[in-house]
């Protein structure tokens, strides 16, 4: 039987401990390795384990095994982080599923997705050939100077309502270009066709493509010359040959002066 | 009899049945403090610890955190409890013994003692 005390009666009691501190350097090493879910519990154990110990063996005794106890808990279970059932999201965790969800469904209709990326695969390519085609459009002869600004004469022919056009013009055609428009243009030049031409100096023989131009045409190419100059062909019977070409023809030795045939014909 | 269960080690059925005598107060330093001088071996926390750990992953155990108390800095202690399922196998394995020991035909002990 136990009487029972006046709900206003309250016993004050106070009392001093000799607090010992377990080593504080151990501590920070429980917390480091220890999982942020167990450490209250380890560390409360740990402490009053020491505080227990300190009793028993004297507070030396107690700091090092206080360092052993720790140590001991250097061990999977005690070091795994819990695993959070509703984990903070970054950035790519939704694109991550955007992602998975596109995969999932495209292994789960494989009709579709093979009638899909097929054709996908298909436009794209076309595409892609598409570009590089007005790539090479683009890009192509824009090694001189004023691509842009070139142009070729040619001209078109009614025969019977049928109009047809041509690179062939009359030679007249010059002359009246020059005395008529001279003012609208800076060069010009006539060309003859282009084909390959046998060049020979000496016993080497060669055909290389080439053609017979006026000596305005390095000009209007705007032709950068390794050798001599862009009115190098002002003097008739001259020929301007490419790098290789003159590479084949006399080798290392300086091109410049030398006397080659051209169809057999001395230039 | 093929039993279903998830086998005990020694040290997990000794924690466990010292957390079944210990009902509502079995932490971990008195469950250490407990089968030391029950057993008589010396038992760390540590491994106290990782054996209720294991205990609560079979299901044999469950916790809850109790208050806080001054020695241990303000931090509150995991109370272990010993679930159904834990009492049960306890049980089966004290059957287990029994039935062995009675089947035994020439005890340790003399069948009359007086």
């Amino acid at each position: 039987m136990t009487k029972k005390q006046p709900a206003n009666f309250i016993i004050h009691c106070s009392f001093y401990i000799i607090h010992y501190a377990p080593p504080r350097l151990a501590d920070r090493l429980l917390r480091f390795f220890c999982a942020p879910h167990r450490l209250e519990e380890v560390q409360g154990d740990l402490h009053e384990e020491f505080a227990w110990q300190v009793e028993r063996i004297g507070e030396q005794q107690a700091r090092w095994r206080y360092w052993r106890d720790v140590v001991g808990f250097i061990k999977p279970f005690a070091v795994k982080r819990e695993l959070n059932q509703y984990p903070k999201p970054t950035n790519t965790d939704m694109l991550r599923n955007y992602l998975k969800v596109a995969f999932r469904n495209l292994v789960k209709n494989k009709g579709y997705s093979a009638i899909t990326i097929g054709g996908l695969s298909a436009g794209m390519a076309v595409a892609m050939l598409i570009g590089l085609w007005i790539y090479d459009e683009l890009s192509y002869n824009t090694y001189h100077q004023h691509y842009d600004r070139i142009a070729q004469v040619m001209q078109h022919q009614t025969v019977n309502g049928h109009i047809s056009s041509q690179e062939s013009i009359p030679v007249p055609l010059d002359a009246e270009l020059r005395a008529k428009y001279g003012t609208n243009f800076k060069h010009q030049a006539m060309a003859a066709y282009p084909g390959d031409r046998i060049l020979s100096y000496g016993v080497k023989k060669m055909a290389r493509p080439g053609n017979y131009m006026d000596a305005e045409m390095p000009e209007i190419l705007s032709l950068h010359m390794l050798k001599g100059s862009r009115n190098g062909l002002k003097e008739l019977n001259s020929i301007l040959l490419s790098a290789s070409t003159a590479q084949a023809l006399f080798g290392n030795v300086d091109p410049i002066g030398k006397l080659i045939n051209i169809e057999g014909r001395p230039m | 009899m093929a039993m279903k269960r998830s086998y005990l080690g020694e040290f997990e059925e000794i924690v466990l049945l010292t957390v079944a005598v210990m009902e509502g107060q079995a932490y971990g330093v008195a469950l250490t403090h407990e089968i030391i001088e029950q057993t008589g071996r010396s038992v760390r926390l540590n491994q106290i610890h990782a054996a209720l750990q294991r205990l609560e992953d079979k299901g044999m155990v469950k916790s809850e955190m109790g208050e806080p108390t001054a020695e241990r800095g303000g931090r509150r202690k995991r109370l272990f409890t010993v679930t159904a399922y834990g009492r049960r196998t306890l049980q089966e394995i004290q059957d287990v013994r029994v039935n062995l020991w009675t089947r035994m035909p020439d005890p340790f002990n003399p069948a009359i003692s007086l």
